[in-house]
């Protein structure tokens, strides 16, 4: 989770809670990236991501006050996401077409697959393209969180609401598809003898 | 060296980060250390990795075209809102979302986004956000009414 440098994230949360307009606009600010992260990975279509974070931003602002701390702000502001992601999939009626139950090798977007396309290397298209297109969704969410993000498998578990032994099922089998993929793209690097 | 490189090459598909990187006592991190081709393979690993981070990075940031989402208010108006994007951009260069939290006030039956944000901000209220945020929040002349802007 970004922090803003000067102010913990708690204490901008704090006063966000206290109804301090100006400090949830810089913790919204701060916030909005990694939501739109998680809201990618999520939903795995990049024009559903950007209406969630947007959807999240607002919805902070309706629901902080509902924030107690029992869990870690991350931890809540996840779930918010999660929930947001479903509720927008939901609303369009393309559930199917979003990633949230199953990987589609052909459901990514076309405006995804563009902006997928935009990236200046093929490479790393073509491993952002089996990123979303081979894993499931929760593969996905796990290995992001884990491997890319640096929170712990037991983090991931309680931001996802499974276990963590579980996350870490679906670390290992995320971790497996996405490196086999990334060795076979190097030559050099592959198991040849 | 205790460990062969296909055992290597099997455990490199499911080991933490920081064992690919060297920085954990086991025999893989040994291993690696040891020998130059199983290093390599994990280096690509690690710079696969890296690579995908950050393209996820660049894919999940704002697209550079104004949009405006639909949203229903907090209660009120009862009907969802569709503003036309264009006129709305006019008025905001980077609007993106709008909230309306309690809405006393009805706006006319019909009436345009433009007209709606007419009635709500006297002023466009992008001037009074803060340098350097995407985020601002601004209180209308109708008390009910706040607006969260994401641009």
């Amino acid at each position: 989770m970004p922090t803003t440098g000067a102010e913990p994230m708690e204490a901008m949360v704090a006063r966000a809670r206290a109804g301090d307009e100006r400090a949830f606009a810089e913790l919204a600010t701060a916030v909005r990236g990694q939501v739109h992260r998680w809201a990618l990975v999520r939903t795995g279509d990049a024009d559903d991501a950007e209406d969630v974070a947007q959807t999240v931003v607002i919805r902070l602002h309706r629901h902080l006050h509902a924030f107690e701390g029992r869990s870690r702000f991350t931890t809540w502001l996840y779930r918010l996401t999660a929930s947001a992601a479903l509720d927008w999939v939901k609303g369009r009626g393309r559930r199917e077409r979003a990633h949230l139950a199953s990987a589609d090798p052909a459901a990514l977007s076309a405006a995804t697959d563009d902006r997928i396309a935009a990236l200046e290397n093929e490479r790393t298209a073509a491993l952002v393209r089996s990123f979303f297109a081979e894993l499931p969704a929760r593969q996905r969410e796990v290995f992001d969180l884990v491997d890319l993000q640096g929170f712990t498998p037991a983090e991931a578990g309680e931001m996802l609401e499974i276990e963590g032994v579980t996350a870490r099922a679906h670390l290992f089998r995320a971790r497996r598809a996405i490196r086999e993929r990334i060795l076979a793209a190097h030559p050099n690097a592959r198991d040849d003898r | 060296m205790t460990m062969d490189c296909a055992a290597a090459r099997a455990l490199l598909l499911e080991a933490d980060p920081a064992e690919l990187r060297g920085e954990a006592d086991s025999p893989l991190a040994a291993h690696l250390a040891a020998c130059a081709d199983c290093r390599a393979a994990a280096d690509a690993i690690l710079a696969g990795e890296a690579e995908l981070d950050a393209a996820l990075r660049t894919l999940a940031s704002p697209s550079t075209d104004p949009k405006v989402i639909p949203l229903r208010p907090a209660r009120g108006w009862g009907r969802r809102m569709v503003p036309a994007a264009a006129s709305f951009a006019a008025l905001a260069a980077a609007v993106a979302g709008i909230l309306l939290t309690r809405p006393h006030t009805a706006a006319p039956r019909g009436a345009t986004t433009e007209q709606i944000a007419q009635l709500m901000f006297p002023a466009p209220p992008i001037a009074r956000a803060a340098a350097g945020q995407s985020v601002a929040v601004l209180k209308t002349s109708d008390p009910g009414v706040t607006v969260v802007w994401v641009y």
